[in-house]
């Protein structure tokens, strides 16, 4: 198996890593409806 | 008597199955049915106060669906294992969903006591245009949307026929019935909690399904030796051997990436996904949603997207020949061939839980579509008669489903996809504008929308399968671009347009 055929399995671990990372340092702030 | 026993007799497993999963999506739908009608958020938002891990699962099982557990899981068999990409690219719209849209979207229609899409184009960009382009989208969802509960119903329908040797007009008629009775009883309550947990039974399925191959062939390294040193043929007749394995050889990356784009772009455009932000109770579970939906879908995705390729190991030289040119029963096949009573009656579960899910969301977005954003905006009515005919619509929308579900058009498939191209050319400019442009205007709208059907429509049919090389280019990439482009272009030209700055300060601050 190549490379490029084994990436997406290895890459959406990281994307999702990276994901969370990101999400985490993120300041998400909801509002309600007036 | 002895026909009904024996009918029980062989299926018994699947029926336990089915049945425990039909009565506890229908006895939720009936649990939220009073607080679901006490008035119009309630019954079309959920009160925006669902918690984060249901609208995360919901988001997942809303947008996968039976063709994405069959349809894409079986093309897989005819391109090998790189067609998990497209899996890695529905991942990257997910993400970008969530990052970009979620909580601003929560926000806004929040302050603009939004509760459709159509209507957030109404109440954000607030001129008399924008009633018009409320309705203009209430009708795009209307006629897209037929075509793709018909092609998840009919789906639906063979898997009963097929597996419960239940006629298909019975089983499109059982599929939707239950679906519709559910989402009638409780709105978005139902709609929202049946869908978290038929996203965590098609998270489990994908699994599971993953595992079938390994299992049966006896470990990993046989299955790659195996497919390495096959002696089946690829669809055009020719030694597949290790072509599988390899990148590109078997489809080309264009292609991966036009049906990449296509479908993925339905994340960023389409309402039955977009909904589910108006739900979310707070910040922390826009939060989880947000880290975990990309999870959910992800990992299911690249499970399922190269479960084909896989099942070449269980499959002689002979069945491979013919699977090649019918990868919609590849799982099924395998189903079959792993002869497992109890696997194979949680994955049937799984996969009527994909195709409900989908169904759920859409027939509620098309009720209030309908009720909302075009008899309500044409002549107002009270709340109770708001929901009252959103009940009657859905009900009457079913039932035309079912009768095209009978008689289905040539071509089901394509019309879903083209209508999903639609979608994400006419609708993502006005939202992504909407939440962060102040300076986009409704005829911006307007045009884009316009923009984005004419290129389709003229890339499809006028291009695509006529100039040579321009085959694997799908619509969806020039319509998206032209549209997104003429939405910029034309909101520079038209600044005279732009909301009054009271109502812009409203939306925008936080």
């Amino acid at each position: 198996m190549d490379f490029l055929t084994t990436l997406p399995y290895v890459g959406i671990i990281i994307l999702v890593c990276l994901n969370a990372w990101w999400v985490s340092k993120l300041d998400v702030t909801i509002e309600d409806e007036d | 008597m002895d026909r009904v026993f024996s009918y029980i007799a062989e299926h018994w497993i699947i029926l336990i199955c089915l049945v425990g999963y039909v009565a506890f999506c229908l006895y939720l739908g009936w649990y939220f049915r009073k607080k679901a009608t006490e008035g119009v958020g309630e019954y079309y938002v959920a009160k925006r106060e669902i918690p984060g891990w249901v609208v995360s699962l919901a988001f997942f099982s809303t947008f996968a669906s039976t063709n994405t557990y069959i349809g894409q899981a079986g093309m897989s068999f005819q391109y090998g294992l790189s067609w998990a990409w497209v899996g890695l690219i529905w991942t990257v719209f997910c993400i970008i969903s969530w990052l970009l849209l979620g909580p601003r979207m929560r926000n806004q229609t929040a302050k603009l006591k939004s509760y459709t899409i159509p209507d957030y184009f109404h109440f954000r960009y607030k001129t008399g245009l924008s009633k018009y382009l409320r309705i203009l989208s209430a009708f795009t969802i209307l006629f897209a949307t037929l075509w793709y509960m018909v092609g998840i119903a009919k789906g639906c329908a063979h898997i009963f026929s097929s597996v419960l040797d239940v006629p298909y007009v019975w089983g499109a008629l059982i599929i939707l019935g239950i679906t519709c009775a559910y989402t009638i009883w409780g709105g978005m309550y139902s709609v929202l909690w049946t869908d978290a947990i038929q996203g965590i039974m098609m998270f489990a399925v994908a699994l599971i399904m993953l595992c079938i191959p390994f299992i049966y062939i006896g470990g990993t390294g046989e299955m790659f030796e195996h497919l390495a040193n096959l002696d089946h043929v690829d669809i055009s007749g020719e030694p597949l051997k290790g072509k599988l394995l390899d990148f590109g050889s078997l489809v080309s990356f264009l292609y991966i990436l036009g049906i990449g784009l296509a479908v993925g772009m339905k994340q960023v455009s389409e309402p039955r996904c977009l909904i589910r932000f108006y739900s979310i109770n707070n910040a922390r579970g826009m939060k989880f949603a947000m880290i975990w939906t990309p999870v959910f879908l992800g990992v299911s995705l690249v499970s399922v997207m190269g479960l084909g390729a896989l099942v070449h190991a269980m499959a002689t030289p002979e069945e491979a020949a013919y699977l090649i040119n019918h990868t919609d029963e590849v799982v099924g096949f395998m189903l079959d061939k792993f002869d497992n009573p109890i696997v194979g009656a949680i994955c049937i579960s799984g996969l009527f839980a994909a195709g409900m899910s989908s169904l759920a969301s859409v027939i509620l977005i098309v009720g209030t579509a309908f009720v909302k954003d075009i008899w309500h905006v044409w002549k107002p009515m009270s709340e109770a008669k708001i929901i009252r005919g959103t009940k009657w619509t859905m009900f009457v929308y079913c039932v035309l489903v079912f009768i095209v579900t009978l008689y289905p058009p040539a071509g089901i498939v394509e019309l879903t996809a083209f209508a999903g191209a639609v979608f994400a050319a006419s609708f993502f400019p006005a939202i992504f504008g909407g939440l962060y442009l102040k300076w986009g205007t409704d005829l911006a709208v307007l045009a884009s929308m316009i923009m984005g059907i004419l290129v389709n429509v003229i890339w499809r049919f006028g291009f695509r399968f006529r100039v040579e090389g321009l085959s694997d280019i799908h619509e969806v990439i020039p319509a998206f671009v032209l549209s997104f482009l003429t939405y910029l272009l034309v909101s520079k030209f038209s600044v005279d347009r732009v909301p009054p700055e009271e109502h812009l300060k409203k939306i925008f601050t936080k």
